[in-house]
């Protein structure tokens, strides 16, 4: 009997050695009210759909420290309220993540449309930039073209004036050569009946005729021809009126004589006295009389 | 029959004793686990106050379990896990809510660049209009 009286204050020792101590009521109060407020807060989080599986534990627990206090569990109830407490905590921290990461899925959403929406103006920049190229090309080959029609012109224009420049060269010693030999009949008429005269003018006309079909280097070569016809021309010419011009002159000497002759037999007036000298011929009558 | 009931009694409060000793070492490993999670997350930075709390909590059961009293480094343990684990989630609640401001900047900085983009659009359309009414 006195052993099992041992064993049973033992077992006593053993158990209220195992119990905790007395927990005052207000203490136990005031954690109920900071677990039920930290579960407030966890729900205004969304909690309990975002992190079910720590926001009902927080709620177990409490109830556990609900029943724990019903049945006048004091130290079990105040540890349940504060695993109820730090729970809720845990499940705060986990909805600020998911509310964290819905928000930057959120924000990444509407940068990715803001850049979206730069990259769909900087294509209709480079769309405009690319019209605005094109028309300043279109513009720029007008220009281009114009100013190829007006060297093309220019270049038609110079070489017209080339054309004319030489043959208005060649036709420098045309014209001396006409003259020539418009000065040869001038200087003996009679010569425009001669051959030398019809080659001249045939030469004359072939070389013009060169000028105008602008083949300058026969030209040249006829032009040259021409001259030679017409030097010997203008020769043949000036020769010609020489003897003309001495003939004519012989022959007015001669005319002057006799008229000095007659003016003496006038003078004289006497064929008796002086009829030998009206019968005599003279020289210059007989020179006459050969041409 | 004395002896059968004096070595039930002894097993039964050995057999407790052993498993709640059992017990209070798993938490506080588990404590100590929880507490490097917090450190790699950085909760010594953004959750101060739980992290300090945590290692207090845990050194406190550590020192209850040297003293044998394996009942109190459990609970002890058990805290200090709860606050690991609060320290963790709110570091890495803090790296998510930071995660939002740099979200937050790159959208500023978008919306900007939009902005600026939109501008340059006006010009060249106007250089446009421009040449073409040339």
């Amino acid at each position: 009997m006195k052993f099992y009286g041992s064993l049973l204050l033992c077992t006593c020792l053993v158990v209220f050695g195992c119990a905790k101590p007395e927990i005052d009521e207000v203490m136990l109060a005031t954690q109920f009210q900071a677990a039920q407020q930290a579960i407030n807060n966890a729900a205004e989080l969304e909690a309990e759909s975002l992190v079910p599986e720590e926001y009902g534990r927080a709620m177990k627990l409490m109830n556990f420290a609900r029943n724990s206090q019903e049945k006048a569990d004091i130290p079990q109830s105040l540890e349940f309220a504060y695993q109820a407490e730090w729970v809720a905590q845990v499940a705060i921290a986990k909805a600020r993540q998911h509310h964290g990461k819905q928000k930057v899925i959120s924000i990444r959403e509407q940068t990715y449309q803001q850049i979206i929406k730069a990259h769909e103006h900087e294509l209709e920049i480079e769309r405009i930039r690319q019209a605005i190229t094109e028309e300043q090309l279109a513009r720029a080959l007008r220009s281009r073209d114009e100013g190829q029609q007006e060297t093309d012109r220019l270049s038609t224009e110079i070489t017209d004036l080339k054309t004319k420049l030489r043959q208005a060269e060649l036709r420098a010693p045309v014209v001396n050569i006409e003259s020539l030999a418009n000065i040869a009949a001038a200087i003996y008429p009679a010569i425009k009946e001669t051959a030398a005269y019809e080659r001249t003018q045939a030469a004359i006309a072939l070389v013009t005729n060169l000028i105008v079909q602008e083949a300058f280097t026969e030209a040249e070569n006829a032009t040259t021809e021409a001259q030679t016809l017409v030097n010997d021309l203008y020769q043949l010419a000036v020769q010609n009126r020489e003897a003309e011009v001495a003939a004519r002159t012989n022959a007015q000497i001669a005319v002057a004589e006799l008229e000095i002759i007659i003016q003496r037999a006038q003078y004289f007036n006497a064929s008796q006295h002086a009829p030998k000298e009206l019968g005599k011929r003279p020289r210059s009558c007989n020179a006459r009389k050969v041409n | 029959m004395k002896r059968i009931i004096c070595l039930m009694t002894l097993t039964v409060m050995l057999g407790c004793g052993g498993q709640l000793e059992q017990l209070a070492v798993e938490t506080m490993q588990n404590a100590q686990i929880a507490l490097t999670s917090a450190g790699t997350m950085g909760a010594q930075e953004t959750a101060t106050t739980s992290l300090r709390t945590a290692q207090e909590m845990l050194a406190t059961a550590e020192s209850a379990m040297n003293t044998g009293d394996a009942e109190q480094a459990y609970r002890l343990a058990l805290r200090a896990y709860l606050h690991a684990r609060i320290a963790t989630e709110i570091a890495i609640a803090v790296r998510e809510e930071a995660l939002v401001e740099e979200a937050q900047a790159q959208l500023t900085l978008s919306e900007q660049n939009v902005t600026e983009v939109l501008q340059r659009l006006a010009v060249i359309k106007a250089e446009l209009e421009a040449l073409r009414d040339d």
